[in-house]
């Protein structure tokens, strides 16, 4: 007897960690996979737009964009604008951090001050820099005053970068990298680098009812094909994936639901006009007529990208590319050119490329081999992401395959990049004509009066090329059929997944 | 080969022990016929050698042209072995891909022989100091995983093909210095060498005329194991984007770009994944075949 009871205990230490564990609080559990892990969390100061996709569900900014890519309240329930100068937020009221205390004028006062102090070093800073005072007549309302009228400053406030933080939790911390202080409908429960990050619902969202799931997991797997094998497995209810073959594997999936929608990020192809042959406008004008950007579009992204000028084609602000002469490929006039600028033979050249995905290197492949056609043969400088950045911070290239933030208003995309003093004009391109459209476009706060000046500038941007403006990828996900409800945003934003629903 | 057997001359060496063996290269060409695996790792070699030297010649398309039209034909038909997404010839490309594998891996074990044998000739012959400071040089490269050291040296030097050979040369050094180090010991001390010097000889004639034929067989066999482990270095390297650039084909860089397109195009991985295999173990059978048949013990 002694010993059969000796072998019951044995069976039951046994058999006790099979049994099942008792679940954590009941409720729906959303897995996304993502093939980056992030380096921070502090929206006023990251970069990536993998960092971006987290800060969607952890805050919210004055006003965001709709899947129209139309601005919509979001902490500010409405604004007016008393004089171009002067622009008036009126706060939600009631709305409370995840901490638990109440989001008021005075965190937002703190976010922008924030994001204007020179020391944060804040890439948001440029969208804002022309508020030169900020006062907070009421606990829910801001008064925001401007140098001289900007066009974009509602595009700017809905960048990720705007998002408002708590300024006692920042004043705790120092900064947000690793701390969530924000209003979002998610809050961080659990981060394991490289590995998961999982969100819980946010009881006190100030969009009542939402979101509809109680945890959000988000995995990262750095492989987009494991990804895709992830979501035909059932591990994950969704991924990001941007790479052209893995699109079209999973679109041969009928159970799987693949949406896309046309991007505003911009494939470009970058020329040092500081750097011979590159000096001479002639030559980067020849370049642009030598390249077939479709065919670029349909081997390097497999057909999901739309061709595109400097402005973003799905925005309203784009022309249609029909109205570019150098859009039709014509190696003709493209040589022409190039014997003008005292070329005619052609000349050799590096192209800077990464194998990662903004680096473009399948891009770079089909664009060496079209430029062998006037003469020009070009090398690949294959680097390693760290090394490509450094490049690229550098302005060390001649010409470089990049991929930049689009956005839905003319002016925050190209001020900065192609204005002579923009923060991000590392093709060192100075042009005093157009600079001066630039700056006459940001001022014009009616879009009547801005439409021919940026119809003038993106004609001009054609002519003058400090880079070749290629197209606008799509975004892409990949979800289970039983996902209802999700809208995806040309700009990638994920933050519409809170209205989304399963149907398992 | 005649080397280790012209050793034998000059008295009792290890590759002259028992009776005395056939010398002409006939024999040799019998016994390498006899052993079951060598032929067929010289016959893969000669073979892969002759499509390295004449692939420009033979290859049906330009490796560089793209055909957008026909990208992602599956093998068949005008493509043998189908095409890419860019509508390349994946036929040709492995076919020209042998030229890089090949180079890359005959320079760098070229390299590694020249540095690690002397190295290893000097330590193992005048022993003292430069032994123990030459052998420690070469256990800290052998300390670290082959292709991390190869990664990292890419890394300083940058992407270049004349990179890689230095790169995967210095990855393989200790090898051959302690080959070359175990088998100077072998015959350093040995009646011939010591009668070389009894009558005048200096050392470097020694090194040069008695002891070099006698650590000829196994490096011999060091290098044809090598040669395979380089051309997977090569692969690898080009794999993680850090060897041969674009548009150069190489097995590796092809295997990197096949594996994105496994689901919709598994040729383009299956292909130079295959040329890999064939070299290597083409290799492979012949540095086993080389062993038995020059291994004194197992005449």
């Amino acid at each position: 007897m002694k010993g059969r009871w000796w072998l019951l205990l044995v069976v039951v230490a046994l058999a006790l960690p099979v049994m099942p564990v008792r679940a954590g609080p009941a409720g729906v559990t959303f897995t996304i996979g993502v093939d980056q892990e992030v380096v921070g969390l502090d929206p006023n100061l990251v970069t990536a737009f993998s960092s971006f996709r987290r800060i969607d569900f952890l805050y919210n900014k004055l006003v965001r964009y709709n899947d129209k890519l139309e601005i919509e309240p979001d902490l500010a329930e409405s604004w007016e604008f008393p004089d171009p100068r002067t622009a008036i937020f009126r706060l939600r009221r009631g709305v409370k951090f995840h901490s638990g205390a109440e989001m008021t004028s005075e965190d937002v006062k703190f976010t922008l001050e924030r994001v204007l102090d020179p020391a944060t070093r804040a890439p948001g800073r440029s969208f804002i820099d022309v508020i030169k005072e900020i006062d907070t007549p009421d606990r829910f309302t801001v008064r925001v005053k401007m140098t001289f009228p900007l066009a974009s400053l509602l595009s700017g406030l809905a960048s990720a970068n705007l998002s408002i933080v708590e300024k006692a939790a920042v004043q705790r911390h120092g900064n947000l990298q690793r701390n969530v202080a924000g209003t979002g409908p998610f809050m961080l429960a659990e981060w394991v680098p490289d590995n998961f990050m999982r969100l819980v619902k946010n009881p006190n969202y100030f969009r009542r009812g939402l979101p509809n799931f109680d945890t959000l997991i988000i995995r990262v797997i750095p492989d987009q094909a494991s990804l895709l094998a992830g979501v035909r497995t059932r591990a994950l209810d969704m991924a990001t994936i941007n790479q052209g073959p893995v699109i079209a594997a999973a679109k041969r999936e009928a159970a799987l639901n693949v949406i896309q929608k046309a991007g505003i990020n911009l494939r470009i192809f970058a020329f040092n006009t500081s750097r011979p042959p590159f000096t001479d406008a002639r030559v980067r004008y020849a370049f642009s007529f030598a390249i077939d950007r479709q065919a670029i579009v349909n081997t390097a992204e497999f057909g999901f990208a739309t061709v595109s000028g400097p402005i973003s084609a799905p925005t309203p602000w784009a022309l249609p590319t029909t109205r570019f002469p150098s859009y039709t490929q014509n190696i003709a006039r493209a040589r022409a050119l190039l014997a003008e600028a005292g070329h005619p033979a052609g000349f050799a050249t590096r192209i800077v490329t990464s194998p990662t995905y903004e680096g473009g290197i399948a891009v770079a492949q089909v664009i060496q081999e079209q430029l062998r056609a006037i003469g020009v043969s070009a090398t690949l400088e294959t680097l390693e992401w760290g090394t490509y950045i450094n490049r690229w911070v550098a302005r060390d290239f001649d010409t470089m395959i990049e991929l930049r933030g689009g956005d839905p208003d003319p002016d925050r995309f190209l001020y900065r990049t192609f204005h002579s003093t923009g923060g991000v004009n590392n093709f060192l391109f100075k042009d005093a004509a157009i600079d001066r459209l630039l700056e006459r476009g940001r001022v014009n706060l009616e879009a009547d009066a801005r439409r021919p000046i940026y119809d003038e500038l993106q004609r001009a941007l054609i002519e003058a090329a400090p880079a070749l403006f290629l197209y606008v990828p799509m975004e892409t996900q990949i979800l289970q059929a039983y996902v209802r409800g999700f809208k995806i945003i040309g700009n990638g934003a994920l933050y519409l997944l809170e209205g989304a629903t399963v149907e398992r | 080969m005649p080397g280790s057997i012209r050793a034998s001359d000059t008295g009792r060496t290890p590759a002259a022990a028992g009776p005395r063996l056939g010398t002409g290269w006939r024999w040799w060409a019998r016994r390498f016929l006899r052993n079951r695996v060598a032929p067929i790792g010289f016959v893969i070699i000669f073979a892969s050698v002759v499509v390295a030297v004449t692939a420009p010649a033979i290859v049906p398309y330009d490796v560089r042209a793209m055909s957008p039209q026909d990208a992602l034909t599956p093998p068949g038909g005008r493509y043998f072995f189908g095409t890419d997404e860019f509508g390349r010839d994946v036929f040709s490309r492995v076919l020209l891909g042998s030229r890089v594998s090949l180079v890359v891996a005959l320079f760098s074990v070229l390299t590694a022989v020249a540095l690690g044998t002397s190295v290893g000739l000097a330590a193992g012959y005048y022993g003292g100091w430069w032994d123990s400071v030459s052998m420690r040089a070469m256990d800290i490269i052998f300390a670290f995983p082959a292709i991390l050291l190869a990664i990292a040296i890419m890394a300083v030097l940058g992407t270049s093909l004349f990179n890689l050979v230095i790169a995967i040369g210095i990855v393989y050094t200790p090898q051959f210095a302690r080959v070359a180090r175990a088998a100077v010991m072998g015959v350093r001390s040995l009646e011939f060498i010591d009668a070389a010097r009894a009558l005048g000889m200096g050392n470097a004639r020694i090194i040069g005329r008695h002891v070099v034929p006698n650590v000829m067989a196994p490096m011999i066999v060091q290098i044809s194991l090598s040669l395979s482990l380089a051309i997977l270095s090569e692969s690898a390297l080009s794999f993680l984007g850090l060897g041969t650039r674009p548009p150069t084909p190489s097995w590796g860089n092809m295997l990197s770009d096949g594996r994105q397109l496994l689901e919709l195009a598994p040729w383009n991985a299956v292909f130079p994944g295959l040329a890999i295999m064939i070299v290597v173990l083409g290799f492979n059978l012949l540095g086993d075949g080389l062993r038995d048949l020059l291994d004194p013990r197992l005449r």
